[in-house]
Order: C-alpha cells, then sequence, then structure tokens
C-alpha cells in the first residue's frame, strides 16, 4: 500500500482522537448473563440443550392445552370428551423424545438374534416337510409316546440331549429335524457377547489441528466414550455389526505433548476404563 | 490464552466415573477463555463499533452481542489465535445490519450539532473531527468499512478483505472511493 497522505493521515488522527475519548467499563456479570441466556453453544452438548429445552416447552403447552381443557370439562359433558383426547396427544409428543434414545438397545436385539435366525429354521422345517409330506406327521407322535418314559431322566438335564437316546429308537426322519430344534434355542436363551477392543490409528501426529481416530467392537448399541485431556469427550455406539469409531481432534494440544486417551464402555455398573491409548502431538510437517 | 483444561483437574477423578465432570469442566474453559478476551478487547471493539455506527452505547451493545456470539461457535473456532479476527469481522457485520436500521431513524431525528473547529485546526486549515465522523457515516457503508479497517486498525488490504468477504480488488476501490468523497465533502470546509 502506497505512504498514505496528508489527507489520510489527518483522517486517521481523528479516528484514533475520537477512539481515544471512548472506554467500555467491562462487566463480566453482564456478559455471562447473556451467554446463560443464549441457547447453548453450537455443537453437540448445545444441540442438546436446546432440543430438551424445545421438547420441554412443546410439553408445557400441550399440558397447558390439556388442563385448560379439562377446566372447561367440567361445567359440560360434551367437553369432558376432548379431555379425553388431549391426554392422547401428550402421550404421543413424550413417545416421540425418548425415540432416539431408546431404538439403539430395541432394535438392536430385534435383527440380529430372533429375525435373523428364525428365517434360518423357516427352510429347514420346509425341508423336512417336502421330504416325508406323509411321514413326518405320523412319526412325531409316536417319537414322543415311545420316548415318554425316557423324558423325565433327560428333561432336567439340557436340550441337546434329547437327540442321544431318540437316535437310538427312531429313524433318521426324526434326527434332521431335532438339531434344528437344538439350534433355535439357545439363540432365544443367550445373546451374543462381542468382546470389547479399542485400536488408536496414529501413536503421533503432527496435523492442525492434531487428530487421530479410534475403532473396535463392543456390544451393539452399546456406548463408548472416548476422552483426554486436550479434546472435547466424544461419545459413539457400537452398531448393529458391533463395530464403533470415532475422530477426536486435540486443539489445544501444543507440540511435543504427550497425554494418555482414554477409552471408557458403559456397563451395567457404570462406565469403565476399558484401554488408555498414548498420544503425542509433534509439530507440524 | 488460558484455553488449555488442566489434565491434572481432569483425570483427579476416579476411573469408573462418568467422564461428564470433563465436558462441565470444558465449557467453564470456554467461558474463562472469553470472559478473559473480554475485559481486554471489550474497549477496542466499542471504538470500533462506535466508529463504524457513531452510536456509542449501540456500539457496546453490539459488542456483547459479538462476544456472546463468540462463546457460542467456540468450538467451530480451530485456532484460539483466531478468536480476535472472529470478534471484529463479527462486529463489522453487526454493525453494518445496526448501521441499516439506524439510518432511517436518523431520517427522522434532527441532525446532531456538530463540533466547532479548534482555533489550532483552522490556524493550520484542518476540518474540525466532528465533521470528519459526520462525513464518514454519510459514506456508503463499505466504503465506511474500508476506511475504519484501513485508518483506525490499519489493516493491510488484504486483511480488509479477508473481514470483510471481498476481494483485494474490490477493498482498494472502495477505500478509494471514499477518500475521494471524503476529501470533495471535507475540502468544502477548510
Amino acid at each position: 500500500m502506497n505512504d498514505p497522505t496528508p489527507f489520510e493521515e489527518q483522517l486517521s488522527a481523528a479516528m484514533h482522537a475520537e477512539a481515544a475519548e471512548i472506554s467500555a467499563t467491562p462487566n463480566p456479570g453482564n456478559l455471562l448473563g447473556r451467554m446463560g441466556a443464549s441457547w447453548g453453544r453450537a455443537g453437540h452438548h448445545g444441540c442438546v440443550v436446546r432440543r430438551t429445552m424445545v421438547a420441554a416447552a412443546a410439553a408445557f403447552v400441550v399440558l397447558g392445552v390439556g388442563a385448560a381443557a379439562a377446566m372447561n370439562g367440567s361445567f359440560s359433558e360434551d367437553r369432558t370428551v376432548k379431555v379425553g383426547s388431549d391426554p392422547t396427544r401428550t402421550t404421543t409428543t413424550l413417545r416421540d423424545e425418548p425415540k432416539s434414545t431408546t431404538t439403539w438397545v430395541k432394535d438392536e436385539p430385534k435383527p440380529t438374534t430372533t429375525v435373523k435366525r428364525i428365517d434360518d429354521t423357516k427352510p429347514a422345517v420346509t425341508t423336512v416337510r417336502s421330504e416325508p409330506t406323509t411321514t413326518a406327521k405320523p412319526v412325531e407322535p409316536t417319537v414322543v409316546t415311545s420316548v415318554k418314559p425316557v423324558e423325565p431322566t433327560v428333561k432336567p438335564t439340557t436340550t441337546t440331549l434329547k437327540p442321544k437316546p431318540v437316535e437310538t429308537t427312531v429313524k433318521p426322519t426324526t434326527t434332521t429335524t431335532k438339531p434344528v430344534e437344538s439350534t433355535v434355542k439357545p439363540t432365544t436363551t443367550t445373546g451374543p457377547s462381542v468382546v470389547f477392543t479399542a485400536n488408536q490409528a496414529f501413536e503421533s501426529n503432527g496435523s492442525t489441528p492434531p487428530f487421530n481416530e479410534y475403532w473396535g467392537t463392543a456390544n451393539p448399541g452399546q456406548a463408548v466414550k472416548v476422552s483426554s485431556p486436550y479434546s472435547e469427550l466424544v461419545k459413539v455406539f457400537a452398531n448393529a455389526e458391533g463395530q464403533w469409531s470415532a475422530r477426536v481432534e486435540f486443539p489445544w494440544a501444543s507440540p511435543g505433548t504427550s497425554f494418555v486417551v482414554k477409552i471408557y464402555l458403559q456397563t451395567a455398573d457404570g462406565w469403565i476404563v476399558k484401554k488408555e491409548l498414548p498420544f503425542t502431538v509433534v509439530a507440524p510437517g | 490464552m488460558n484455553a488449555l483444561p488442566d489434565p491434572a483437574e481432569a483425570y483427579t477423578a476416579e476411573d469408573n466415573v462418568v467422564p461428564l465432570r470433563i465436558v462441565r469442566s470444558h465449557d467453564e474453559e470456554v467461558r474463562a477463555a472469553v470472559v478473559d478476551l473480554y475485559t481486554h478487547h471489550l474497549t477496542g471493539l466499542v471504538r470500533l463499533g462506535t466508529l463504524l455506527i457513531g452510536d456509542r452505547h449501540a456500539a457496546e451493545d453490539l459488542a456483547h452481542e459479538a462476544f456472546v456470539r463468540l462463546y457460542r461457535s467456540w468450538d467451530r473456532i480451530d485456532d484460539p489465535a483466531k478468536a480476535m479476527p472472529y470478534l471484529r469481522t463479527t462486529m463489522v457485520n453487526l454493525a453494518r445490519g445496526r448501521h441499516r436500521h439506524s439510518l432511517v431513524a436518523l431520517k427522522h431525528e434532527e441532525a446532531p450539532p456538530r463540533d466547532a473547529a479548534s482555533a489550532e485546526d483552522v490556524a493550520l486549515g484542518r476540518v474540525s473531527r466532528g465533521a470528519v465522523m459526520a462525513a464518514l457515516h454519510a459514506l456508503p457503508e463499505r466504503q465506511r468499512e474500508c476506511l475504519v479497517l484501513r485508518h483506525y486498525l490499519r489493516m493491510t488490504e488484504g486483511e480488509i478483505a479477508g473481514v470483510l468477504g471481498v476481494s483485494v480488488g474490490s477493498v482498494r476501490t472502495h477505500t478509494k472511493r471514499g477518500l475521494a468523497t471524503l476529501e470533495r465533502v471535507l475540502g468544502g470546509q477548510r
């Protein structure tokens, strides 16, 4: 830029003289009050606060309408009918809120255990029926009657023991059907448990801002938190396949800083540190 | 800037404790960082705002709003060193909206009495500061912004372009036109 002209210097001097007369007294309380009045910071936590506030306001309005309708309804029978309809509205709105949180838990067992296995059993059953359409039906009652004295002794142990005595007495048609039963039962009683693992992409990183990627396995829907003193807390959920991953940035870590990143797993006993991964921030380039 | 959370503070909790405390402490750190900036730079922002819109009280209000917006979008700012440029840009943008509003109000208001030129100004052939400010606030907003950022904050054309979100050529044009207008208007008062 060129050297300032005398007029530009006058202009600059006038601006500085005008500004020098202005002084503002900081009032942190005023600012903090405004911060508190604002709807939270942008990002995950702000959104959560905003959503809950909107949900609470909506519930309040709906309940208020319901209460007003109830008060009006006490004067006439026609209006009492409306009272009955309003509470249903409240239940529907309240149901919508938890959906986002509970679907993780509710949805996960269905596709993995029951739905898949039921599909598996169907073809097995149909094949059995197709082979001896006429013989299979009469065989079943005969098996039950013949095995009856044996069953009381076998039943208390396990279902897998059943086929052994049956094999000796009954023909091959029954042996094919029984294993199908034995495979179905365990799926309903015990759910698959995934071993928790946690890995990190780098042991050191020099990008701006420094970051690292973490991944591993956990039970589907299980929550995992990645925490460090130089980053925000990151919370993720394992997907239906039991895999989780998270990208974490460390904006406050200066080059040369070494620290430990803790991986927490949510269990019935609370949050447990499952793994501690060391990480070092190096100079960029 | 004191944006670093204390590692010891973050890990004094037991391992099995929910690390929600860390989340809250981070938010508190953000508040502390913003309040620190507020304490040191409020006056500077109010001065900038006053030069841009000509109203000291409105400028103070806008400065507070700028700090609140900084607090709200702190996580989007990668580098804490970018907080001040962010504040300046926010202030300029807020002042632009405010100035449009105040222009309508000024049309229905009597013009404030201008400061009389001092004896020294008259002797040196200079124009009074009040006249300069009045002429400055009569400029189109882009020209006024360019002149204030250039001659008050002493920014380069590139920096001004970054704050205003326009090209360097555009900054040069606005600055030149603004200066020409001021010289023409104030030249008649010398």
